[in-house]
């Protein structure tokens, strides 16, 4: 059964806790990257 | 507010066991699901991993405070909330799974609403009392339901009824529908639930040993969820195991030693009880501590709310069995516990990381 329908037929907060635990995710992924860039720049300042 | 590390081992065993015993795990797989069951252990020890690391950078601090002091109030606060809504879910479908059972068992002529409140009364009884009291019904409780399960395999295998070349052929098809099940749905479940316990960790009396304790209570409920699934297959057979409601039951009603000792079903309905009743408190708890610890209300009052949002939310939200497994197993243990067991623990651990190897360089500047 294809994602959608089954977030259509489970109900409303199970289907938030999936969509807002996908969108989560993204922003860990994005503030784990500028955690990434924030080491390469110190790192690279430092040497 | 403090517990031991032995009832952090019941309370760790009691939650895991819950609903796991009762059914097939990694049926699809068939005469294999064993084997599911055993490379699930494995990666279950990674996830289990990645949360008592999670613990140990911050011993003193549950999941919420964790995720604010990581990332601030706000998003911090939208993670804790997301959380909390997990754990209840959770809890949600273990009640209503562990009452329709109930009902399905041993009370059939009792109204299903009447079941659901005496089971939230004694979760709200028990809550109130806070998670020292929990701890020590586990010590007392853990013992009683091990002996009970391990006696049951006992009498099942004296009454003969055990045919182990039910097992074969082993890997008939090759090892891929085995892994097609362990990842993620018999990796998370049980072994990933554990997530509930970062709300619980920081009240355990010596944080050091915890990891110990965690992984031996993992390593036990493995060995027994390997053991009830060879019990379930050899008697049951795969058709009869996969096809049946509770595996357990129907597994206890084949007990029969000389027509003596047989008609064991209340012991099942015990286990069912008790095991269920530890998975939804816990998550129901695990909920509750993050709500209390995000808005800084009183326990008391969320502990109420929450119960009687729970016996509504059932009610309206999963109206029979066959709706409480595909909410169950197509859509929770497909889509939920990936996310919310392995990678956002996975990624709030990377920013742990990242953060003091950030932390490290600055101080060595300065």
């Amino acid at each position: 059964m294809p994602t959608k329908e089954i977030l259509l037929k489970v109900g409303v907060l199970p289907s938030v806790l999936y969509l807002g635990g996908v969108l989560c995710l993204c922003i860990l992924v994005l503030i784990i990257l500028y955690y990434l860039i924030l080491l390469f720049t110190r790192i690279i300042l430092h040497t | 507010m403090h517990i031991s590390n032995y009832q952090l081992f019941c309370l760790l065993v009691m939650h895991s066991l819950g609903s796991s015993t009762l059914f097939a795990l990694g049926i699809r797989a068939k005469q294999d699901a064993w084997l599911v069951v055993l490379i699930g252990l494995v990666i279950g020890f990674g996830i289990i991993w990645i949360h008592t690391e999670l613990q140990k950078n911050y011993p003193e601090k549950n999941l919420a405070e964790i995720n604010m002091t990581l990332f601030g109030k706000f998003f911090g606060g939208i993670l804790t909330i997301l959380f909390a809504g997990y754990f209840i879910w959770i809890s949600t479908l273990n009640f209503s799974e562990f009452a329709e059972l109930i009902a399905i068992t041993a009370l059939q002529s009792t109204p299903i609403v009447a079941i659901q409140t005496v089971f939230a009364a004694v979760i709200v009884y028990l809550t109130l009392k806070n998670i020292e009291v929990l701890g020590r019904v586990s010590e007392i409780l853990m013992p009683i339901v091990m002996l009970s399960l391990i006696t049951l395999y006992i009498l099942i295998i004296f009454s003969g009824k055990v045919d182990l070349k039910e097992l074969q052929p082993i890997l008939a098809k090759g090892i891929k529908p085995v892994l097609k099940e362990v990842y993620p749905t018999f990796s998370t479940f049980p072994y990933g639930e554990d997530v509930v316990f970062l709300m619980y960790y920081c009240y355990v009396n010596k944080s050091e040993n915890i990891r110990k304790f965690v992984f031996s209570a993992i390593f036990m409920l493995g060995t027994v969820l390997i053991i009830s699934t060879v019990i379930i297959i050899s008697v049951l057979g795969v058709p009869f195991a996969s096809s049946s409601t509770i595996a357990l039951i129907e597994v206890v009603k084949m007990i029969n030693i000389g027509g003596i000792i047989t008609n064991l079903d209340a012991i099942g309905v015990v286990i069912i009880f008790i095991g269920g009743l530890f998975k939804a408190m816990l998550f129901f708890y695990g909920s509750v501590l993050a709500l209390s610890t995000l808005f800084k209300i009183k326990r008391e009052v969320i502990i109420i709310v929450m119960a009687i949002f729970l016996v509504w939310f059932n009610l309206t939200t999963i109206p029979n069995f066959i709706f409480h497994r595909f909410a169950g197993i197509s859509f929770t243990n497909s889509y939920l516990h990936e996310i919310y067991t392995v990678y956002i623990p996975f990624l709030i651990l990377a920013a742990i990381w990242l953060k003091n190897l950030n932390n490290k360089i600055m101080t060595r500047k300065g």
